[in-house]
């Protein structure tokens, strides 16, 4: 089934102070789909967002949404709500005041629309029985009915969010993973089109992160709202999404399922960045064959020349470890360490490291024997930049100013 | 935290030497008939408070609160904007424009005071300036007016409003705004549901901060020639006519009206906050 398109970005530009933070992006969102735009601080996905709230302007580009630009339309205008980094909730209301906000915000002919007259006529004869619908009902009784159907929701809201019964309470008083689906709830009382998270899991610690990534998903399937996700952790963005926007310098670097992103990385600053990687210069010898550290493999990817210079992306788990005689590769590990589920081995070959992970334990200092599969080889493209110095641009620009924060 | 408790001592003793020792001063003084102060010699007596009754006293009670609320009012009409624009203004160095708003606080209020007077009267020093390039201004006759000590007393004390108001403006989260509009407010709904409701603790205190000087103090009354106030009557007590008694009676009165609306602020408003 082809999902329509919800907003479109058509070549994005943002600037502060003359730096380009978003760079010529295009981007479409479809409904019902959960996308994740990841990158490391600074890469421009804050920006992106908070264009797409309505809280910032393009210096270029078009936003459209229901074949209309709306560059200009402010937030408030926009179907679409927001899940702030620090949940922005008012200090002055308690948590049902939080939650009913935006419905309190409606006038009532928007209500009137919000719940259609069906279901308020239907709330007007739940109220008041002995009244014949048939007569015009007083505005007064109709705003009641309103008033409890929004009643209704606040409560149906917190229920979905397993906040029952704290209505009264004020959000201080909240700790941090309550006072996010306080946030939560907020956002998605007012059925907006479209959800914005921006880093909600930032501040929760790991256990609660891990449940949180759950329950918003499931949250996403049941509501079928469109959520767009902004995170810097491209776990977060693996486990949670249906679609990946991997950013970095205000470029999308690459689009994708999870799979893809991981499986198909397009350079080596995806590789990289989306889960650990070995980057191994290579030669495309023949048809399906790469030859990389003096050895011929057979490989899936066909869109190569023959002598073409390539990068060939494998996972440290994609390594199968075998026994000296049968192996392509032979090096000697360097380091190993016990991570839990598996070994992390650094292993040398030819004096390149290479990152290997394994259930088996090898000593420190022994031989080891590697072989890949056919299909655990990735081609790229050879890059102009290797894929040390985009590394290192990572680790830069995870170190400076968060440019995302700094602007706000 | 017991460590520091010593640290409290300092203030304890000058609490009770300069707050303690002078109310139970008056407190005495309020049950004698004395010329100037004699504590010790004094008699018991209820005389003093035939004053309560007397039209003079309620009159000036009665006009003083009545001065103090309606300058007390103004000083938030004018305020409210001024502190609203510099808080949410992109000026560097906003502290600066707040100085230069308190700036007149600076200089001595009985001068400010007696110069406000004398643009009052006729021939002050602007007319007489106007008048020689040919400009002739009706003279402002407000001395003595209720008008004009409304104007002194709300130009006085003006700066004691800005200040709280704009303190809590300032520290208002910018991200609220931000989930205000996204939650479908507009910017009048906005102010009056987020900035508004969070930054009435700033107004309460400007509220203190401007009304009890204003309804006990008699200098700026008095120096623009209005001598019918509350603060006026004590200090006529205390002056010429030397009847102590009266006068603190009178101020025990009044600090016991104060600290009755002091602590209905503090019941209203739970968390203590509004004090800075």
């Amino acid at each position: 089934m082809e999902k329509n398109k919800l907003i479109e970005l058509k070549n994005i530009v943002k600037s502060y102070d003359g730096e380009v933070v978003v760079d010529h992006m295009t981007l479409y969102i479809r409904e019902n789909e959960f996308i994740t735009l990841v990158g490391p601080s600074g890469c421009g996905k804050t920006t992106t967002l908070r264009m797409i709230g309505g809280f910032e302007k393009p210096d270029k580009g078009e936003i459209i949404m229901n074949g209309q630009v709306v560059n200009d339309l402010p937030p408030h205008k926009r179907p679409i709500n927001t899940v702030f980094q620090k949940y922005a909730l008012f200090p002055h209301l308690n948590v049902y005041g939080n939650v009913a906000f935006g419905l309190n915000n409606k006038t009532y002919a928007e209500l009137m629309e919000f719940y259609t007259e069906e279901k308020v006529m239907a709330q007007v004869a739940k109220l008041y029985p002995g009244l014949d619908l048939k007569d015009k009902v007083s505005k007064r009784k109709l705003r009641k009915s309103i008033n409890s159907l929004i009643d209704e929701s606040v409560r149906n809201a917190l229920k979905l969010v397993n906040l029952e019964g704290y209505e009264k309470r004020k959000v201080d008083s909240m700790s941090g993973g309550q006072q996010q689906r306080i946030a939560i709830a907020r956002a998605i009382i007012n059925r907006p089109k479209i959800l914005l998270l921006d880093e909600p899991l930032a501040a929760l610690d790991l256990k609660l992160r891990q449940n949180m990534q759950y329950e918003l998903k499931e949250m996403q399937r049941k509501l079928g709202i469109t959520f767009v996700f902004v995170t810097h952790d491209q776990e977060e963005a693996l486990t949670m999404s249906d679609t990946v926007v991997v950013m970095s310098k205000g470029i999308i670097q690459q689009i994708g399922t999870p799979q893809d992103i991981y499986n198909e990385p397009k350079n080596s600053f995806v590789a990289n960045f989306v889960g650990e990687s070995n980057i191994i210069k290579g030669l495309y010898t023949a048809h399906k064959e790469v030859t990389f550290m003096g050895q011929s493999f057979e490989c899936v990817d066909e869109n190569f020349a023959i002598g073409e210079e390539v990068q060939v992306v494998i996972r440290p788990e994609d390594w199968d470890v075998v026994p000296l005689e049968q192996a392509k590769l032979v090096g000697r590990v360097d380091a190993s360490v016990f991570k839990g589920v598996h070994f992390e081995h650094c292993v040398i070959i030819q004096g390149k490291e290479l990152i290997v992970h394994t259930y088996e334990f090898v000593k420190v200092g022994e031989q080891i024997g590697l072989n890949v599969d056919p299909y655990e080889i990735h081609l790229m493209k050879k890059e102009k930049v290797n894929a040390e110095t985009v590394l290192e641009e990572i680790l830069n620009a995870e170190e400076g100013i968060n440019k995302d924060e700094t602007i706000q | 935290m017991k460590r520091f408790s010593k640290l409290s001592i300092p203030y304890l003793i000058w609490m009770s030497l300069l707050v303690l020792i002078p109310i139970a001063i008056l407190i005495i003084m309020a049950f004698q008939e004395t010329k100037g102060i004699k504590i010790f010699e004094g008699k018991l007596t209820f005389n003093n408070f035939k004053v309560l009754v007397d039209d003079y006293f309620i009159e000036s009670l009665w006009l003083s609160f009545l001065y103090s609320g309606i300058s007390t009012v103004c000083c938030i009409f004018i305020a409210y904007p001024i502190a609203y624009i510099i808080a949410r203004s992109h000026f560097n160095n906003r502290f600066l424009v707040l100085c230069f708003l308190v700036l007149p606080m600076w200089s001595n209020t009985l001068l400010r005071t007696k110069a406000i007077a004398s643009l009052f009267m006729e021939g002050n020093i602007i007319s007489s300036m106007l008048a020689k390039i040919g400009l002739e201004l009706p003279t402002l006759d407000l001395y003595g007016k209720p008008l004009g000590v409304i104007i002194g007393m709300v130009s006085m004390y003006l700066p004691f409003m800005i200040l709280p108001i704009y303190t809590v403006l300032e520290k208002i989260d910018k991200s609220l705004y931000d989930a205000s509009d996204d939650l479908g407010a507009n910017t009048f709904k906005t102010f009056w549901k987020v900035t508004f409701p969070l930054s009435l603790k700033g107004i309460v205190t400007g509220i203190i901060l401007v009304f009890l000087p204003c309804a006990t103090g008699f200098g700026i009354a008095e120096g623009l020639g209005e001598s019918g106030l509350i603060g006026t009557f004590i200090q006529q007590n205390f002056g010429n006519n030397i009847t102590y008694g009266v006068g603190a009676l009178v101020s025990i009165v009044i600090l016991i009206i104060i600290t009755a609306s002091l602590f209905i602020v503090g019941k209203v408003d739970k968390e203590g906050e509004t004090l800075l």
